[in-house]
């Protein structure tokens, strides 16, 4: 199930100029990445990936880590995925926050991404790289401002494709939902998946602080239950 | 010789008792020949209004200086003018205090009513133009009641400042039209934004206000509710400062306890006041910082003058994450010389 698009039109600004240079700097960095020889990336990883044990232990990069561990991508498929979710979801955030309030939400996101995989798997040593901590928190803010979006998705029937237009709350919902039972079991048994549970789940609880985001027209109108 | 006759046609209308005839023709007497001291003479016992019954003194005194009983009589009046002045101004020092105790009873609009009535009396005093300006909400009503105070208190700075504001929105009625939306008052706002548009310099500003027309409407339409721009500017203020202090958790191990560098927590206000100034340039809101730094009239904040707010923010803000990345860089340095 992968979102193709929001059919809902922009209110406050025309173009999503901050979401198109997230998408731009993740793509150009994943381009520099793969002219690396495989052990330079490696280490490339492991210096600037966030490692919830050395963040612990105070050592490592720290914040360094965990801003350039969201630009970091495993691989095309990895980052054509996140960017995907950025487009379909960032843009009518970007919308209703403005682009510099959108970038430091998301940033913010990024961070508790990282701080929530710390608080649950502090002893984890394998680098958690990806936007996705991020993209979920911009997930979060359109499951809190936009539940009743339309999110065009890509469902395949057997092999046949459809693209039924689903509402983002249970779209989000159905994405949030399928992170927790992999994130209890690695709490639970101290398993290091490749995929940051965690780290979508901590991306996600950034979505509370999306009202101080906001632009004040949009904030009236979330605050005045009407469509944002 | 026509004012000879005129006089004795007068003298002969007041004996009869035609006081109002005699009156017209002393008048037209004086029109004629304004150093006649025998009209005015009349005229000082056939005026009614007190007023002009002391300048009909003035007048015979200025000819004839030496009119011991009509100087007498100018005397009378001047005490009769200032009892009359003390009990009048006893008066209204008494119904402003009325209109002061409604305002505390919010009770706004009887207040100004009172206020309004008192200057159509013309017994204003300085108070009652103050009152009428602070509670008319119509600039075409404040600014002629501040133009008043003013002529009345010339060393009142406070309301100069806000006559010179309201004068200068009374020309930038854009600038006006923002700050009725600032106060979350619409219909002023749309009315504004229509006197804008006949002023617009361009077809694309003409454009922009009709777009900005139509965003207000459409909250009008879907009963927005109203946020004070103080409201917006403390909610905004708040996002650097978190991030900062979620980078800092990161930086110190989630141990906030054993933070080595006392530095890096100050940073953690500088990015509140960085917050704020950003926030303060971004949202439009009438504040004294406006016009205490930039000398700005309207006290709403021009375009330059947010810009610069905004960039001296933005220095705030991004000087202690600057602080906090030197940190990790050190920290990163140790990190790779131990591989």
């Amino acid at each position: 199930m992968l979102p193709l698009n929001d059919t809902e039109p922009n209110r406050y600004s025309r173009f999503p100029y901050m979401t198109v240079v997230l998408i731009a700097v993740n793509t150009a960095i994943l381009i520099w990445e793969l002219t690396l020889p495989e052990d330079a990336l490696r280490g490339v990883f492991i210096v600037f990936g966030s490692t919830p044990s050395l963040l612990w232990a105070r050592e490592g990069a720290g914040i360094i880590s965990t801003m350039t561990s969201m630009f970091l991508h495993g691989g095309i498929d990895h980052l054509l995925g996140n960017m995907l979710f950025l487009w379909v979801f960032g843009r009518r955030v970007e919308d209703a926050c403005g682009a510099w309030r959108y970038l430091i939400f998301y940033l913010l996101a990024g961070t508790t991404s990282d701080l929530l995989t710390a608080l649950a798997l502090p002893r984890q040593s394998i680098p958690g790289i990806g936007a996705s901590g991020a993209i979920f928190g911009v997930m979060g803010a359109y499951f809190v401002l936009f539940p009743s979006g339309r999110i065009r998705t890509l469902w395949f029937i057997t092999f046949i494709p459809t693209w039924p237009r689903i509402r983002a709350f249970w779209f989000v919902l159905y994405y949030l939902l399928i992170q927790i039972p992999p994130a209890v079991f690695s709490y639970m048994n101290g398993v290091q998946y490749g995929t940051g549970y965690w780290a979508h789940l901590g991306g996600f609880s950034a979505c509370i602080f999306i009202p101080l985001f906001m632009r004040p027209e949009a904030f009236a109108r979330y605050m005045s239950d009407v469509p944002v | 010789m026509r004012e000879d006759a005129l006089l004795q046609q007068a003298m002969s209308a007041v004996r009869a008792g035609h006081e109002l005839t005699a009156r017209d023709i002393f008048l037209d007497i004086v029109e004629i020949n304004p150093r006649n001291e025998t009209a005015w003479m009349w005229l000082t016992g056939l005026l009614d209004d007190l007023d002009d019954c002391i300048y009909a003194c003035e007048q015979v005194l200025d000819i004839n200086p030496n009119n011991v009983n009509v100087n007498q009589y100018l005397e009378q009046l001047l005490a009769e003018k200032k009892k009359r002045q003390e009990k009048q101004n006893l008066y209204v020092a008494e119904q402003v205090e009325r209109a002061r105790d409604l305002v505390k009873s919010k009770k706004h609009d009887e207040a100004l009513e009172l206020a309004r009535s008192l200057a159509k009396s013309g017994g204003a005093s300085a108070d009652v133009w103050r009152l009428i300006a602070e509670l008319s909400s119509d600039m075409d009503e404040r600014l002629p009641a501040l133009e008043n105070l003013l002529a009345l208190a010339p060393g009142d700075t406070q309301s100069r400042r806000e006559f010179e504001r309201l004068r200068h929105f009374k020309n930038n009625p854009l600038e006006l039209a923002a700050m009725y939306e600032e106060q979350g008052n619409i219909e002023k706002a749309i009315e504004a934004y229509g006197i804008a548009a006949l002023k617009a310099k361009s077809k694309a500003e003409q454009n922009d206000i009709y777009w900005k027309t139509v965003q207000i409407e459409n909250l009008r339409q879907d009963k927005i509710a109203y946020f004070s721009p103080a409201v917006s500017i403390a909610r905004l203020t708040v996002g650097p400062p978190l991030l900062y202090f979620m980078l800092l958790l990161v930086h110190v191990g989630m141990n906030l306890l054993i933070s080595s560098d006392f530095l890096l927590w100050i940073g953690f206000f500088w990015t509140l006041l960085g917050g704020y100034m950003i926030a303060l340039a971004s949202v439009r809101s009438h504040s004294r910082l406006w016009s205490l730094i930039f000398k700005d009239v309207s006290s709403g904040g021009t375009p330059i003058a947010r810009f610069f707010m905004a960039s001296a923010g933005w220095i705030l803000v991004l000087l202690p994450f600057v602080l906090l990345f030197v940190s990790a860089f050190e920290r990163l340095n140790a990190f790779i010389f131990s591989f």
